[in-house]
Protein backbone atom coordinates (compact mmCIF):
# COMPACT_ATOMS: atom_id res chain seq x y z
CA UNK A 1 0.00 0.00 0.00
CA UNK A 2 1.39 3.31 -0.90
CA UNK A 3 0.46 6.87 0.46
CA UNK A 4 2.58 8.34 -2.13
CA UNK A 5 1.33 11.59 -4.04
CA UNK A 6 -2.38 12.01 -1.61
CA UNK A 7 -2.82 15.71 -1.57
CA UNK A 8 -6.55 16.01 -0.83
CA UNK A 9 -8.68 14.68 2.12
CA UNK A 10 -10.68 12.37 -0.20
CA UNK A 11 -7.81 10.96 -1.58
CA UNK A 12 -6.35 10.36 2.19
CA UNK A 13 -10.35 9.02 3.35
CA UNK A 14 -10.00 6.15 0.40
CA UNK A 15 -6.45 5.62 1.36
CA UNK A 16 -7.50 5.08 4.93
CA UNK A 17 -10.62 3.21 3.72
CA UNK A 18 -8.51 0.55 1.67
CA UNK A 19 -6.25 0.02 4.89
CA UNK A 20 -8.99 -0.79 7.01
CA UNK A 21 -10.30 -3.26 4.27
CA UNK A 22 -6.92 -4.69 4.57
CA UNK A 23 -7.63 -5.57 7.72
CA UNK A 24 -10.76 -6.95 7.50
CA UNK A 25 -9.59 -9.06 4.74
CA UNK A 26 -6.50 -10.65 7.57
CA UNK A 27 -9.31 -10.53 10.10
CA UNK A 28 -11.21 -13.21 7.56
CA UNK A 29 -7.82 -15.14 7.33
CA UNK A 30 -7.26 -15.46 10.72
CA UNK A 31 -10.92 -16.58 11.73
CA UNK A 32 -10.37 -19.54 8.49
CA UNK A 33 -7.15 -21.06 10.05
CA UNK A 34 -8.60 -20.26 13.67
CA UNK A 35 -5.05 -19.71 14.86
CA UNK A 36 -5.31 -16.37 16.59
CA UNK A 37 -7.20 -16.00 20.52
CA UNK A 38 -10.55 -14.14 20.51
CA UNK A 39 -8.34 -11.54 22.34
CA UNK A 40 -6.13 -10.97 19.37
CA UNK A 41 -9.01 -10.85 16.51
CA UNK A 42 -10.86 -8.48 19.44
CA UNK A 43 -7.96 -6.56 18.81
CA UNK A 44 -7.87 -6.14 15.06
CA UNK A 45 -11.57 -5.63 14.84
CA UNK A 46 -11.15 -2.84 16.70
CA UNK A 47 -8.32 -1.54 15.01
CA UNK A 48 -10.36 -1.72 11.54
CA UNK A 49 -12.72 -0.09 13.28
CA UNK A 50 -10.75 3.03 13.73
CA UNK A 51 -9.04 3.03 10.81
CA UNK A 52 -12.41 3.62 8.94
CA UNK A 53 -13.89 5.90 11.53
CA UNK A 54 -10.91 7.82 10.86
CA UNK A 55 -11.46 7.46 6.92
CA UNK A 56 -14.65 8.60 7.25
CA UNK A 57 -14.53 11.96 9.57
CA UNK A 58 -14.29 15.04 7.86
CA UNK A 59 -11.46 15.73 10.47
CA UNK A 60 -8.34 13.85 10.61
CA UNK A 61 -7.74 12.85 14.08
CA UNK A 62 -3.50 11.12 14.58
CA UNK A 63 -4.50 10.15 17.65
CA UNK A 64 -6.32 7.06 16.48
CA UNK A 65 -3.09 6.41 14.40
CA UNK A 66 -1.28 5.72 17.81
CA UNK A 67 -4.21 3.68 19.23
CA UNK A 68 -4.02 1.48 15.91
CA UNK A 69 -0.05 1.08 16.53
CA UNK A 70 -0.70 0.20 19.87
CA UNK A 71 -3.26 -1.97 18.91
CA UNK A 72 -1.17 -3.98 16.12
CA UNK A 73 1.90 -4.18 17.97
CA UNK A 74 0.40 -5.75 21.08
CA UNK A 75 -1.26 -8.54 18.36
CA UNK A 76 2.39 -8.68 16.83
CA UNK A 77 3.86 -9.40 20.38
CA UNK A 78 1.42 -11.96 21.22
CA UNK A 79 1.10 -13.75 18.13
CA UNK A 80 5.07 -15.06 18.49
CA UNK A 81 3.56 -18.75 18.90
CA UNK A 82 2.70 -18.85 15.56
CA UNK A 83 4.42 -17.95 12.57
CA UNK A 84 1.37 -16.96 10.10
CA UNK A 85 0.34 -14.97 12.70
CA UNK A 86 3.18 -13.38 12.97
CA UNK A 87 4.08 -12.50 9.61
CA UNK A 88 1.04 -10.70 8.63
CA UNK A 89 0.35 -8.26 12.00
CA UNK A 90 4.15 -7.88 10.93
CA UNK A 91 2.75 -6.46 7.26
CA UNK A 92 -0.10 -4.49 9.35
CA UNK A 93 2.69 -3.02 11.58
CA UNK A 94 4.32 -2.10 8.51
CA UNK A 95 1.66 0.10 7.01
CA UNK A 96 0.97 1.15 10.43
CA UNK A 97 4.43 2.90 10.68
CA UNK A 98 3.66 3.76 6.86
CA UNK A 99 0.50 5.83 8.27
CA UNK A 100 2.31 7.10 10.62
CA UNK A 101 4.56 8.77 8.91
CA UNK A 102 2.34 9.85 6.59
CA UNK A 103 0.33 11.07 9.29
CA UNK A 104 1.19 15.00 9.34
CA UNK A 105 1.57 15.18 5.59
CA UNK A 106 -2.40 14.12 5.14
CA UNK A 107 -2.97 15.68 8.13
CA UNK A 108 -2.30 19.62 6.99
CA UNK A 109 -3.51 18.04 3.51
CA UNK A 110 -7.41 17.84 5.28
CA UNK A 111 -6.56 20.66 7.26
CA UNK A 112 -5.92 22.60 4.04
CA UNK A 113 -9.10 21.21 2.22
CA UNK A 114 -11.58 21.70 5.06
CA UNK A 115 -10.16 25.57 5.35
CA UNK A 116 -10.97 25.76 1.80
CA UNK A 117 -14.42 24.16 2.47
CA UNK A 118 -14.97 26.91 5.28
CA UNK A 119 -13.69 29.65 3.80
CA UNK A 120 -16.61 32.17 2.63
CA UNK A 121 -17.39 33.25 -1.42
CA UNK A 122 -15.54 36.02 -2.04
CA UNK A 123 -18.41 38.03 -3.37
CA UNK A 124 -19.69 37.80 0.41
CA UNK A 125 -16.43 38.78 1.58
CA UNK A 126 -16.21 41.86 -1.00
CA UNK A 127 -19.75 43.26 0.47
CA UNK A 128 -18.60 42.58 4.15
CA UNK A 129 -15.67 44.64 3.39
CA UNK A 130 -17.84 47.49 1.24
CA UNK A 131 -20.22 47.42 4.17
CA UNK A 132 -16.86 47.98 6.77
CA UNK A 133 -16.20 50.76 5.05
CA UNK A 134 -18.88 53.32 5.42
CA UNK A 135 -18.01 53.17 9.63
CA UNK A 136 -15.86 55.64 11.41
CA UNK A 137 -11.91 55.00 10.80
CA UNK A 138 -11.39 54.56 14.18
CA UNK A 139 -14.37 51.19 14.04
CA UNK A 140 -13.56 49.66 10.80
CA UNK A 141 -10.90 47.68 12.07
CA UNK A 142 -12.72 46.13 14.76
CA UNK A 143 -16.10 45.12 12.70
CA UNK A 144 -14.09 44.07 10.30
CA UNK A 145 -12.92 41.47 12.27
CA UNK A 146 -16.38 40.98 13.70
CA UNK A 147 -18.51 40.40 10.85
CA UNK A 148 -16.13 38.33 9.01
CA UNK A 149 -15.64 36.17 11.49
CA UNK A 150 -19.31 35.79 11.46
CA UNK A 151 -19.60 35.01 8.02
CA UNK A 152 -16.68 32.25 8.49
CA UNK A 153 -19.44 30.69 10.90
CA UNK A 154 -22.27 30.87 8.13
CA UNK A 155 -19.71 29.39 5.59
CA UNK A 156 -18.89 26.75 7.81
CA UNK A 157 -22.41 25.70 8.72
CA UNK A 158 -22.71 25.13 5.14
CA UNK A 159 -24.59 27.77 3.76
CA UNK A 160 -25.09 28.30 0.35
CA UNK A 161 -23.23 30.95 -1.69
CA UNK A 162 -26.89 32.73 -1.59
CA UNK A 163 -27.52 32.87 1.76
CA UNK A 164 -23.86 33.62 2.15
CA UNK A 165 -24.42 36.85 -0.29
CA UNK A 166 -27.24 37.29 1.57
CA UNK A 167 -26.01 38.22 5.10
CA UNK A 168 -23.53 40.40 3.53
CA UNK A 169 -25.90 42.46 1.76
CA UNK A 170 -28.37 42.79 5.48
CA UNK A 171 -25.02 43.99 6.84
CA UNK A 172 -24.67 46.98 3.60
CA UNK A 173 -27.91 47.83 4.52
CA UNK A 174 -28.15 48.62 7.53
CA UNK A 175 -24.76 49.88 7.49
CA UNK A 176 -25.77 53.35 7.57
CA UNK A 177 -27.74 52.80 10.51
CA UNK A 178 -24.49 51.24 12.45
CA UNK A 179 -22.25 53.99 11.25
CA UNK A 180 -24.91 56.76 12.67
CA UNK A 181 -25.00 54.85 16.38
CA UNK A 182 -21.62 54.04 16.53
CA UNK A 183 -20.90 58.04 15.83
CA UNK A 184 -23.60 58.76 18.31
CA UNK A 185 -25.59 60.89 15.43
CA UNK A 186 -28.71 60.03 17.01
CA UNK A 187 -31.34 63.40 15.87
CA UNK A 188 -29.45 63.80 12.84
CA UNK A 189 -30.54 62.49 9.27
CA UNK A 190 -29.73 58.93 8.40
CA UNK A 191 -30.71 58.06 4.54
CA UNK A 192 -31.67 54.17 3.69
CA UNK A 193 -31.99 53.29 0.17
CA UNK A 194 -33.73 50.39 -0.45
CA UNK A 195 -35.16 48.28 -3.96
CA UNK A 196 -37.96 45.86 -4.11
CA UNK A 197 -39.21 44.11 -6.74
CA UNK A 198 -42.98 43.58 -7.83
CA UNK A 199 -44.70 40.25 -9.13
CA UNK A 200 -44.89 41.71 -12.24
CA UNK A 201 -41.49 42.33 -13.02
CA UNK A 202 -41.97 46.54 -12.08
CA UNK A 203 -39.61 47.52 -9.54
CA UNK A 204 -40.09 50.24 -7.21
CA UNK A 205 -37.53 52.49 -5.44
CA UNK A 206 -38.42 53.05 -1.61
CA UNK A 207 -35.84 56.21 -0.41
CA UNK A 208 -35.90 56.48 3.32
CA UNK A 209 -34.67 59.42 5.14
CA UNK A 210 -34.67 59.63 8.75
CA UNK A 211 -34.20 62.04 11.44
CA UNK A 212 -35.15 58.93 14.05
CA UNK A 213 -37.56 58.62 16.42
CA UNK A 214 -39.01 62.02 15.21
CA UNK A 215 -40.05 62.03 11.87
CA UNK A 216 -39.33 59.83 8.69
CA UNK A 217 -39.75 60.80 5.09
CA UNK A 218 -40.35 58.39 2.08
CA UNK A 219 -40.29 58.72 -1.63
CA UNK A 220 -42.40 55.57 -3.58
CA UNK A 221 -41.86 55.51 -7.31
CA UNK A 222 -44.52 53.30 -8.67
CA UNK A 223 -45.62 53.03 -12.26
CA UNK A 224 -44.33 56.70 -13.06
CA UNK A 225 -45.58 58.31 -9.88
CA UNK A 226 -44.14 59.66 -7.17
CA UNK A 227 -45.51 59.91 -3.61
CA UNK A 228 -44.39 61.42 -0.65
CA UNK A 229 -45.04 60.36 2.85
CA UNK A 230 -44.65 61.78 6.01
CA UNK A 231 -44.89 59.34 8.78
CA UNK A 232 -44.48 60.34 12.49
CA UNK A 233 -43.42 57.14 14.06
CA UNK A 234 -39.96 55.06 13.82
CA UNK A 235 -38.45 54.35 11.30
CA UNK A 236 -38.53 50.46 11.02
CA UNK A 237 -42.13 51.20 11.43
CA UNK A 238 -42.12 53.22 8.83
CA UNK A 239 -39.86 50.66 6.42
CA UNK A 240 -42.21 48.05 7.49
CA UNK A 241 -45.71 50.36 6.30
CA UNK A 242 -43.83 51.73 3.43
CA UNK A 243 -43.46 47.82 2.17
CA UNK A 244 -47.15 47.51 2.18
CA UNK A 245 -47.96 50.23 0.43
CA UNK A 246 -45.27 49.35 -1.92
CA UNK A 247 -46.81 45.67 -3.06
CA UNK A 248 -50.12 47.38 -2.81
CA UNK A 249 -49.29 49.67 -5.38
CA UNK A 250 -47.71 47.04 -7.43
CA UNK A 251 -50.77 44.58 -6.81
CA UNK A 252 -52.66 47.45 -8.72
CA UNK A 253 -50.37 48.41 -11.90
CA UNK A 254 -50.21 44.14 -12.53
CA UNK A 255 -54.39 44.39 -12.10
CA UNK A 256 -54.43 47.78 -14.74
CA UNK A 257 -51.95 45.79 -17.33
CA UNK A 258 -54.13 42.49 -16.44
CA UNK A 259 -57.01 44.91 -17.80
CA UNK B 1 -17.87 63.65 20.74
CA UNK B 2 -20.47 61.63 20.58
CA UNK B 3 -23.76 62.28 22.71
CA UNK B 4 -24.82 60.06 25.04
CA UNK B 5 -28.63 59.07 24.70
CA UNK B 6 -30.92 59.24 28.06
CA UNK B 7 -32.61 55.77 26.59
CA UNK B 8 -32.54 53.60 23.47
CA UNK B 9 -35.92 53.51 21.20
CA UNK B 10 -37.54 50.55 22.11
CA UNK B 11 -38.48 49.10 18.98
CA UNK B 12 -39.78 45.29 18.47
CA UNK B 13 -35.94 44.03 17.25
CA UNK B 14 -34.79 45.84 20.20
CA UNK B 15 -37.26 44.34 22.62
CA UNK B 16 -36.19 40.92 20.77
CA UNK B 17 -32.67 41.01 21.63
CA UNK B 18 -32.85 42.02 24.75
CA UNK B 19 -34.83 39.08 25.83
CA UNK B 20 -32.98 37.14 24.29
CA UNK B 21 -29.75 38.54 25.90
CA UNK B 22 -31.91 38.47 29.34
CA UNK B 23 -32.47 35.08 29.03
CA UNK B 24 -29.34 33.97 30.65
CA UNK B 25 -27.39 37.09 31.59
CA UNK B 26 -24.06 35.67 32.12
CA UNK B 27 -23.77 34.04 29.50
CA UNK B 28 -21.61 35.35 26.78
CA UNK B 29 -22.90 35.15 23.14
CA UNK B 30 -21.75 35.89 19.72
CA UNK B 31 -23.69 38.17 16.67
CA UNK B 32 -24.97 35.38 15.22
CA UNK B 33 -26.23 33.41 18.38
CA UNK B 34 -28.11 36.81 19.60
CA UNK B 35 -30.06 36.64 16.05
CA UNK B 36 -30.51 32.89 16.47
CA UNK B 37 -31.77 33.38 20.05
CA UNK B 38 -33.99 36.41 18.73
CA UNK B 39 -35.04 35.28 15.62
CA UNK B 40 -33.64 37.76 13.36
CA UNK B 41 -32.63 37.74 10.41
CA UNK B 42 -28.33 36.99 10.54
CA UNK B 43 -26.97 41.01 9.85
CA UNK B 44 -29.53 42.91 10.81
CA UNK B 45 -28.65 43.60 14.95
CA UNK B 46 -25.31 45.33 14.90
CA UNK B 47 -26.91 48.35 15.17
CA UNK B 48 -28.17 46.96 17.80
CA UNK B 49 -25.53 46.17 20.04
CA UNK B 50 -23.68 49.25 18.93
CA UNK B 51 -26.40 51.43 20.88
CA UNK B 52 -25.72 49.04 23.87
CA UNK B 53 -22.41 48.82 24.01
CA UNK B 54 -22.14 52.80 23.96
CA UNK B 55 -25.21 53.39 26.28
CA UNK B 56 -22.99 50.37 28.67
CA UNK B 57 -26.13 48.37 29.04
CA UNK B 58 -23.65 45.95 27.25
CA UNK B 59 -20.03 44.38 27.36
CA UNK B 60 -17.89 42.82 24.72
CA UNK B 61 -14.51 41.00 23.91
CA UNK B 62 -13.07 39.21 21.59
CA UNK B 63 -12.65 35.48 22.06
CA UNK B 64 -9.72 34.18 23.18
CA UNK B 65 -8.44 31.71 20.66
CA UNK B 66 -5.76 31.06 18.23
CA UNK B 67 -7.21 31.47 14.69
CA UNK B 68 -4.39 28.73 12.72
CA UNK B 69 -5.66 26.42 15.73
CA UNK B 70 -9.64 27.03 15.83
CA UNK B 71 -9.49 27.47 11.50
CA UNK B 72 -11.99 30.30 12.15
CA UNK B 73 -11.21 33.89 13.13
CA UNK B 74 -12.07 34.92 16.59
CA UNK B 75 -15.62 36.27 17.67
CA UNK B 76 -16.84 38.53 19.37
CA UNK B 77 -18.67 37.66 22.32
CA UNK B 78 -21.38 40.27 24.32
CA UNK B 79 -23.12 39.97 27.39
CA UNK B 80 -25.27 42.46 29.75
CA UNK B 81 -23.48 44.29 31.95
CA UNK B 82 -25.24 43.99 35.73
CA UNK B 83 -26.39 47.72 35.15
CA UNK B 84 -27.58 46.61 31.66
CA UNK B 85 -29.32 43.25 32.82
CA UNK B 86 -31.23 45.43 35.06
CA UNK B 87 -32.13 48.41 32.58
CA UNK B 88 -33.25 45.38 30.23
CA UNK B 89 -35.33 44.07 32.68
CA UNK B 90 -36.59 47.44 32.91
CA UNK B 91 -37.75 48.46 29.50
CA UNK B 92 -39.39 44.29 28.66
CA UNK B 93 -41.78 45.17 31.51
CA UNK B 94 -42.28 48.63 30.11
CA UNK B 95 -42.69 47.44 27.02
CA UNK B 96 -44.82 44.60 28.42
CA UNK B 97 -47.25 47.09 29.97
CA UNK B 98 -47.73 49.31 27.09
CA UNK B 99 -48.46 46.27 24.97
CA UNK B 100 -51.11 45.30 27.65
CA UNK B 101 -52.63 48.61 27.49
CA UNK B 102 -52.96 48.67 23.17
CA UNK B 103 -54.23 44.77 23.79
CA UNK B 104 -57.08 46.23 25.88
CA UNK B 105 -57.98 48.48 22.96
CA UNK B 106 -57.08 46.57 20.31
CA UNK B 107 -57.84 42.84 21.17
CA UNK B 108 -55.73 40.05 19.83
CA UNK B 109 -52.72 42.36 19.33
CA UNK B 110 -51.39 40.69 22.43
CA UNK B 111 -50.31 37.84 20.38
CA UNK B 112 -48.93 39.03 17.32
CA UNK B 113 -45.87 40.55 18.64
CA UNK B 114 -45.02 37.70 21.61
CA UNK B 115 -43.40 40.05 23.75
CA UNK B 116 -45.02 37.87 27.18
Amino acid sequence: MSLDGIRTRDEAKRALLKCGSDIDTYIAHFRASKSPGPRDLESLRTASRVLRKTGESRVFWSTDFVLLSNLARKVHDTSAHNPYLTSVTGEILDVVEYLEESTPRIYRATRRAAARQMRPVRSAERLTNASVRVLPADCRERYRAELRGELYDIAARGASRRAQVIYAARLIEHAWELRAELKGSRGRWSVKVGVTMGAGGGGSLLFLAGWPGVVDVAIVTCSGLSWLAFVVTSAERTERVLSLIASIFHRGSKDDRDR
Amino acid sequence: MPKQPTAPRMTLPTLLVLRALLEDPSREMYGLEICEAAGLPSGTIHPMLARFERLEWLESRWEDVDPHEAGRPPRRYYRLSPDGAQRARNALTTASAKRSAWSRLVPGLADGIGLA
